[in-house]
């Protein structure tokens, strides 16, 4: 049951939600949002896509495995950058040792790449979420 | 200053106005008899949460609202609805014993929320602790106008990493129950 007028409208207004997201996420130091929200409205295009053209097809897109690995890299960057400012000598997630010039530049290093880390993870958690739910009901 | 006592008065009765809307909704969820009808009434709620939140001046909780309250959860009942029917048995007796409970319940929390600061007051304790910390170092600190970010992402960094990781764990448990069904449906 493909609707001409939804699949239009689901094709016009899929880029401009990823774009906003993409907005939300790097934005996001200055304006409301941050990793999390970039996240759930990223994952929301994806699951209008697979609501419209149904769940088969988004997977081709993006497939189960590729949200796994995606998921987990999201976490290990957040992990990851805990780790690297350790290695350079300061406490867990202390961002100032990222940048020793320059503590400030430092903590936008960090918000930025954690940030990202949310984004990633929390997309895919909720996509993956929904494959699940969606898959099996055939 | 009478522009901005008309702007505060016009703000309480907005966040009432949708306060009493969320009120009647809720009344919808009880009494409506179909299932796709709740769904709809909740996620009309999470909507008029979403203006309250931006009312109250705090956009990220209101875009949070807007995405995991209306939109993700929504999704999540719909779906799930298309496994097991939108049909709803519904019993119309009542149980004394339950509805005294919840009306002695409902009677300590509006007792108890007298106690309550009044609200939006600036001598309230929650204004008083870290947070004044936060306000007036996050430009030297961080040197990010949000502080909201600064707070989430820097200042309480390994708190958001615990959360990031209950989401990761809440997709591993979807995963370790859903997946496996798929795989024995196969």
């Amino acid at each position: 049951m493909q609707d001409s007028i939804l699949s239009t409208i689901t094709k016009f207004i899929i880029p401009f939600i990823l774009l906003f997201a993409l907005y939300i996420q790097f934005h996001g130091e200055i304006s409301p949002g941050g990793g999390f929200q970039a996240g759930v409205i990223f994952a929301s295009a994806f699951l209008l896509y697979a609501l419209t053209f149904g769940i088969h097809k988004a997977q081709t897109l993006l497939s189960n495995t590729t949200l796994k690995f995606y998921m987990s890299l999201g976490l290990l960057i957040y992990a990851g950058t805990g780790i690297v400012t350790m290695l350079r000598g300061g406490n867990f997630l202390s961002y100032n040792y990222l940048y020793f010039r320059d503590p400030i530049i430092g903590q936008k290093m960090g918000i930025l790449t954690i940030e990202l880390g949310i984004g990633l993870t929390v997309f895919s958690a909720v996509t993956l979420l929904f494959y699940l739910l969606l898959d099996h009901e055939k | 200053m009478g522009q901005s006592m008309f702007d505060l008065d016009m703000n309480v009765a907005l966040i009432l106005l949708f306060s009493f809307f969320v009120l009647a909704l809720s009344l919808g969820v009880i009494w409506a008899k179909d299932l796709l009808v709740v769904i709809l009434f909740s996620s009309m709620i999470s909507f008029n949460m979403t203006i309250i939140y931006a009312l109250l001046l705090a956009p990220d909780v209101a875009m949070t609202e807007a995405a995991v309250g209306a939109c993700l959860t929504t999704l999540v009942f719909l779906a799930s609805i298309s496994h097991i029917g939108k049909g709803l048995e519904t019993k119309n007796s009542y149980d004394i014993t339950g509805i005294t409970l919840i009306a002695i319940a409902g009677f300590l929390l509006i007792y108890i929320a007298q106690d309550l600061p009044s609200f939006g007051e600036t001598t309230n304790p929650i204004h008083q602790g870290v947070v004044n910390y936060y306000n007036h170092n996050t430009g030297k600190d961080i040197g990010i106008p949000s502080i909201v970010a600064a707070v989430l992402a820097s200042y309480r960094g390994f708190d958001t990493l615990g959360e990031t990781t209950v989401i990761f764990t809440a997709a591993l448990g979807a995963l370790a129950l859903l997946g496996k069904r798929k795989t024995n449906a196969r």
